[in-house]
């Protein structure tokens, strides 16, 4: 109750504030500054927050300006500011709450008269102030391609982004999102290619969206999902320029939003997920290779472990008789049942995972080392787990780390888990039962209203060109078809396709 | 159906041919040569071919029967502008009676298979509370969810499953083939009744026409799922020919299964425990599309929520599966049920559409 | 939530055989002795490391279907069957019929279809004896044995598909191979033959190539043949490997008779000769070549008249005649198999040989 009255408050009573009120509540700060001196007669104010205003552009472009040219037109007005001051877009309104919500992001107050209502805002906020310069995409990184990675700053993102796509068809809708934050997310799309419904749903739902402080964009991307109970991520979260520019040029919408680094592009497909900017920058042949070698990596990663449960619990005829031995010999000393032995295991690699992740760097790397190592080789001396069990668990795990994009990669890890206590169930038919559960679940996902699934369901054939494999350039200049692009060339792939004959 | 249902939970009309497939390949899959067998003997690969063109015609005779109506109907709604208010429900009840049934039968034999094969001292009751959890959840999707579980439920076994069952041709004897012809007309035809329950679950159509796009266009969708339904069965028919002879096959219960213990790989042998598990998905959408379809002709006639139906069969279905332990019982109910089933297959659409076309005529 | 869960987990573990928590056993010997039957079961245990330890369980019993059962009262672990890769029987034990265990296993689906069968001279339990306290030590020697021997040499393959088909076929009868005691080793010896389940005779290895070929197994194998009356003892013979052989039968109406042709086409190697063939010269190659096609249509008109004796049927000859006849009738087929004319043909091509170069 308190909290929706604390809404209500600001909602109603801001607008009958006056500005000399709001000058009085923002003083309790100790870093708002109120400098005042006359010149000319008029007794200039100049208000601002010294923790949001760069000190040097204030006093080169504003102070000194004001200082020096004021007196040079006696007849000055607000308005006229414009002419004096090189700063763009000066604002002059009366208009409380605005003022206020200006000086919070970093802009000047300067006013005429003690008892004017009307001021005029100038742009000093220093924006680059604590934030990163740049971002070496390291948590994206691949071998080839560009390095450049989004910053925390949003001006930075769009300039990124508007710089490789020199076209005017290239939009930014910005909005405010986040009652306190009021932080500035913008949408971008490519009119004409991006489907109409698709951008209306996205500014639909972030309209709706109502949330006090907006951390990063993997609130938008929680609080946009078409289903928030889904361990799998609906929207692609990425770091990298060239990936969040080809989802723009595919067809699809880039949400970017500021103070984060990450921008959310949707609507995404399960394979999205899987595909890394390096697939393109590699021959075909081998882009293609690379990626089945991570779907594998995944059905590897979920299915593994389980499988072992399954045979070692129930289906012991499975066993070919060659490794019959090695198997029983390895677990000749493990007192546990197979599950025990893979939980125990499982959950020390998620705890030197998340360890690691929550350490700096040098340390998380020794970390790494005593863990992995002396951990596994300790409990298989110890008869705690065998020695097959450890190989085939550090597999799994590593062949989850294949998958391009965080937040899928972690989904990978979570839902091992239930299939493992599936097939510790009921065997082999428990894990195709949790085969069938998560099946019928990526089935009822979609991602902005599209299907999850495709192109496999509903079944998309053309669009297989770039899914599991990633065919050549001549083959994939067309958009992929179930996000229902305005125009469905992304290229003319006759050109493309031209082959001249032997010898000509 | 007075209004036509809406446009997104409408299904392409390509994916017929997965949920014709899907619902006829079913439990059936793993023990048909046996039976079919028994009757044409080495004959018995002409039999399959016989029944699959006898399905090809009945499909054909279900998508004229709803060329009657102007707009995508259900057969609730034929049978309700036909037989009156009264008869027509009774019909649509009987159909309502037999999905749920057949759901069960499905299930209850797939459970018995799992019980000998895999855990023999697990209760049914676990196995048919996973289904049934599993079948609530994808049946509240929707129609499309469904025919998505059709779609893989066709694809994963085809690269999975069908691939084994050519490692035991190392041991075909292709002579026993020969010579073609050897059995009666009889003793073929009667090889094709005793096949023409595997065709079965193609009759769902009736329930699930107006969720078709355009569903007139997709007649040619459903013979080619019916199509290569046959083709299944054949190959897998012809394996079994060549792999035993009439003699020995009468001693395996599921030849198909014994099949698959002869392809070994270095990293693991007996094939069949993963058919076994992968027929989790083969057997799964035909319950749910049991169930969904008894669920959307109780919503028609009793005006009754899906959401609010579809618990109250899967209860029942449960509590079925608590009171169903002994093997003969489940034989015997699988009988009735597939020869429900195949009277309602061949006569009663056929006299169903001659029906019709007689009363359209008249009208006229 | 909690409570379904954990009731869930407990049924479970109900059913769960772990790996290390049953006794596989590998092996299995019936005997029959003294009137009763006496099962022997080998198991491997792996204390040591990834090499096996075989152990030996034996009971007796006066019927074949309490053996396992007797067999768990002798053991730690529960006893499965799974794993089962070979199952002897006693001589004497197979002469009294292996009905019994033949349909248990053609209806028991924890066996796998690999499973081998084999005879033994003596007593199974002697034989699987050696293999787990001699040098030997290991629970899979015999089917290795087989398999080895199938793969490279003489043995037809085998495995309890192939013998369950032979044994339910209308027109054919199983063999097995067959063991014998040679101090303190295991020797193949040739195939045994049966009839309607029973024991009736044996071929020798040698024979069995013969059976091999006639089975229309296509490679592997080898036979010695005598070509010559001079030279000292072992001169006159050659060694043939077998490279590529095929057999074809032919069914044809003579008078009102029906005669079986046999074509069998061989193209083999030769090991080892005698120093005589070395000459150079065509016509001696020829000679050679003709004398070895005698020879072995010799053998295998021998072979046939030793099965159509015994009235059996091991290369499934019925069910070539029933492929070729509409309506067949079994009965009627065998009542005149013994006096089937059987006609060999063979052709021997040598390639890859010094010989005459």
């Amino acid at each position: 109750m308190s909290i929706f009255s604390f809404f209500k408050e600001t909602k109603t009573n801001g607008e009958e504030k006056t500005l000399q009120q709001l000058l009085n509540k923002l003083r309790q700060s100790s870093d708002f500054i109120t400098v005042e001196f006359a010149v000319n007669g008029h007794l200039l104010a100049i208000y601002y927050f010294d923790s949001l205003v760069d000190p040097k552009v204030l006093q080169q472009h504003i102070l000194c300006h004001l200082q020096n040219d004021v007196p040079k037109h006696p007849t000055i007005t607000l308005e006229d500011l414009q002419k004096i001051i090189p700063i763009q877009r000066i604002e002059v309104t009366n208009d409380v709450q605005m003022i206020e919500e200006k000086i919070l992001k970093g802009f000047v107050a300067v006013q005429f008269q003690k008892t004017d209502n009307r001021v005029a805002l100038i742009n000093v906020a220093n924006e680059s102030l604590g934030l990163r310069p740049n971002n070496d995409s390291e948590n994206e990184f691949s071998v080839v391609g560009p390095k450049v990675g989004f910053v925390e700053n949003v001006g930075t993102n769009l300039h990124l982004i508007r710089r490789q796509i020199a076209t005017p068809n290239l939009v930014f809708r910005e909005m405010p999102l986040g009652t306190m934050s009021k932080t500035k997310v913008v949408v971008a799309y490519i009119d004409g290619i991006t489907n109409k419904q698709t951008i209306e749903t996205v500014i639909q739902r972030l309209e709706n969206i109502n949330f006090d402080i907006i951390f990063d964009n993997s609130l938008i991307d929680q609080i946009l999902s078409d289903n928030s109970n889904s361990p799998f991520p609906l929207f692609i979260s990425t770091e990298r320029v060239d990936r969040a520019i080809y989802a723009l040029a595919s067809g699809q919408v880039v949400i970017l939003c500021d103070g984060s680094p990450y921008v959310v592009i949707g609507p995404s497909t399960f394979f999205d997920f899987f595909t890394s900017p390096e697939d393109y920058y590699l021959p075909w042949v081998l882009g293609s290779f690379f990626r089945l070698i991570r779907f594998f990596g995944v059905m590897f990663s979920v299915l593994a472990s389980p499988v072992y449960i399954a045979v070692l619990t129930y289906h012991y005829e499975m066993i070919p008789k060659d490794l019959l031995g090695p198997i029983i010999f390895s677990r000749s000393n493990v007192p546990f049942p197979p599950i025990l032995e893979v939980l125990f295991l499982e959950i020390t690699i998620e705890l030197l995972r998340e360890a690691g992740a929550r350490l700096p760097t040098k340390v998380a790397q020794t970390l790494g080392i005593v863990g992995g190592i002396v951990i596994g080789q300790a409990s298989v001396e110890a008869g705690l787990t065998s020695t097959i069990m450890l190989i085939i668990v550090s597999l799994a795990a590593l062949a989850s780390f294949t998958t391009p994009i965080f937040k899928m990669s972690n989904t990978i890890r979570f839902i091992r888990f239930p299939i493992i206590l599936f097939s510790a169930l009921w065997g082999g038919v428990g894990i195709i039962f949790a085969v069938c559960f998560l099946l019928i679940h990526l089935g009822r996902l979609q991602s902005f209203g599209n299907p999850y699934l495709v192109p496999f369901y509903p079944l998309r054939v053309r669009n297989f060109k770039d899914s599991i494999i990633r065919s050549s350039y001549s083959q994939t200049a067309e958009r992929p078809t179930f996000l229902r692009p305005l125009a469905l060339f992304r290229y003319n792939p006759l050109k493309a396709k031209q082959k001249d004959d032997i010898d000509e | 159906m007075s209004q036509a249902t809406k446009e997104r939970f409408l299904v392409s009309p390509f994916l017929v041919f997965f949920l014709i497939t899907g619902t006829q390949v079913g439990i059936g899959m793993l023990s048909f040569q046996r039976l079919v067998m028994k009757e044409a003997g080495h004959d018995a690969w002409i039999a399959v071919i016989l029944t699959g063109i006898i399905a090809h015609l009945l499909i054909w005779v279900m998508y004229k029967l709803f060329a009657h109506s102007p707009n995508a109907e259900d057969i609730v709604s034929i049978h309700q502008r036909y037989f009156g208010k009264w008869a027509g429900f009774v019909f649509s009840f009987a159909l309502l009676v037999y999905f749920s049934l057949l759901a069960f039968t499905v299930l209850q034999t797939y459970i018995e298979i799992i019980k000998i094969w895999m855990f023999p001292l697990m209760g049914a009751w676990q196995f048919s509370l996973i289904f049934l959890v599993l079948t609530y959840y994808a049946v509240l999707g929707g129609f499309r969810v469904v025919t998505g579980l059709c779609f893989w439920s066709v694809v994963i076994p085809l690269l999975t499953i069908f691939p084994m069952l050519f490692f035991p041709l190392e041991y075909a004897h292709y002579r026993n083939l020969l010579p073609i012809f050897d059995h009666s007309i009889g003793e073929i035809f009667s090889g094709a009744k005793a096949m023409s329950l595997q065709y079965l679950g193609m009759e769902m159509l009736l329930v699930y026409y107006p969720f078709i796009k355009q569903p007139e266009k997709s007649l040619k969708w459903a013979q080619w799922g019916n199509a290569f339904t046959t083709l299944l069965y054949l190959s897998v028919m012809l394996i079994a020919i060549t792999f035993y002879n009439e003699e020995q096959i009468q001693h395996i219960t599921w030849p198909t299964l014994t099949l698959a213990k002869i392809p070994e790989v270095p990293f693991i042998e007996r094939m069949e425990y993963i058919i076994i598990s992968v027929y989790v998905l083969v057997v799964f959408p035909i319950i749910c599309i049991a169930v969904w379809s008894a669920s959307r002709i109780a919503k028609k006639l009793f005006s009754i929520k899906q959401r609010r139906f579809v618990p109250m069969v899967l209860l029942l279905l449960f509590i079925g599966t608590l009171w169903f332990e002994e093997k003969e019982q489940i034989e015997r109910l699988n009988k009735w049920i597939s020869t429900i089933g195949l009277y309602i297959v061949v006569f009663y659409i056929p006299a169903l559409y001659i029906y019709v076309t007689a009363a359209n005529k008249i009208k006229k | 939530m909690v409570i379904a869960a954990s009731l869930l987990l407990l049924a479970g573990c109900k059913s769960s055989r772990v790996i290390d928590e049953v006794q596989i056993i590998q092996e299995m010997g019936y005997d029959f002795h003294d009137g009763k039957y006496v099962g022997t079961a080998v198991y491997p245990t792996f204390k040591q490391g990834p090499m096996t330890k075989p152990n030996l369980l034996t009971t007796s019993s006066p019927t074949v279907y309490d053996l396992i059962p007797r067999l768990s009262s002798k053991s730690a672990l529960p006893i499965e069957e799974g794993q089962l890769r070979l199952i002897l029987f006693g001589k004497e034990f197979a002469k009294r019929g292996i009905t019994q265990i033949v349909h248990s296993l053609a209806r028991n689906n924890k066996v796998g279809s690999h499973l081998l069968l084999g005879v033994s001279a003596g007593s199974a339990r002697e034989l699987l004896d050696i293999t787990t306290n001699t040098t030997l030590s290991d629970t899979l020697y015999l089917p290795n044995l087989v398999e080895q021997n199938a793969s490279s040499m003489n043995l037809p393959k085998t495995n309890l598909h192939l013998f369950l088909y032979n044994y339910f076929s209308k027109g054919s009868d199983p063999f097995l191979p067959y063991f014998e005691k040679k101090g303190n080793f295991v020797k193949l010896e040739g195939l045994a033959l049966f009839k309607d389940g029973k024991y009736v005779g044996k071929v020798s290895l040698r024979d069995s190539f013969l059976v091999k070929i006639l089975l229309n197994e296509t490679k592997n194998g080898v036979y010695q043949l005598k070509v010559g009356n001079r030279g000292k003892q072992g001169e006159d013979r050659v060694m043939l490997q077998n490279l590529f052989a095929t057999s074809k039968y032919e069914w044809k109406k003579k008078g009102h008779r029906h005669v079986l042709h046999i074509f069998v086409h061989i193209h083999a190697s030769v090991r080892d000769y005698p120093s005589w063939l070395d000459v150079p010269h065509k016509k001696i190659f020829s000679m050679v070549k003709k004398k070895m096609e005698d020879e072995m249509e010799n053998d295998i008109r021998r072979l046939l008249r030793y099965f159509q004796e015994k009235e059996i049927d091991p290369l499934g000859i019925g069910e070539f005649v029933r492929s070729e006849t509409r309506n067949w009738n079994a009965v009627e087929f065998y009542r005149e198999y013994k006096d089937l004319e059987i006609k060999p043909h063979v052709t021997v091509d040598i390639i890859q040989t010094g010989i005459g170069e």
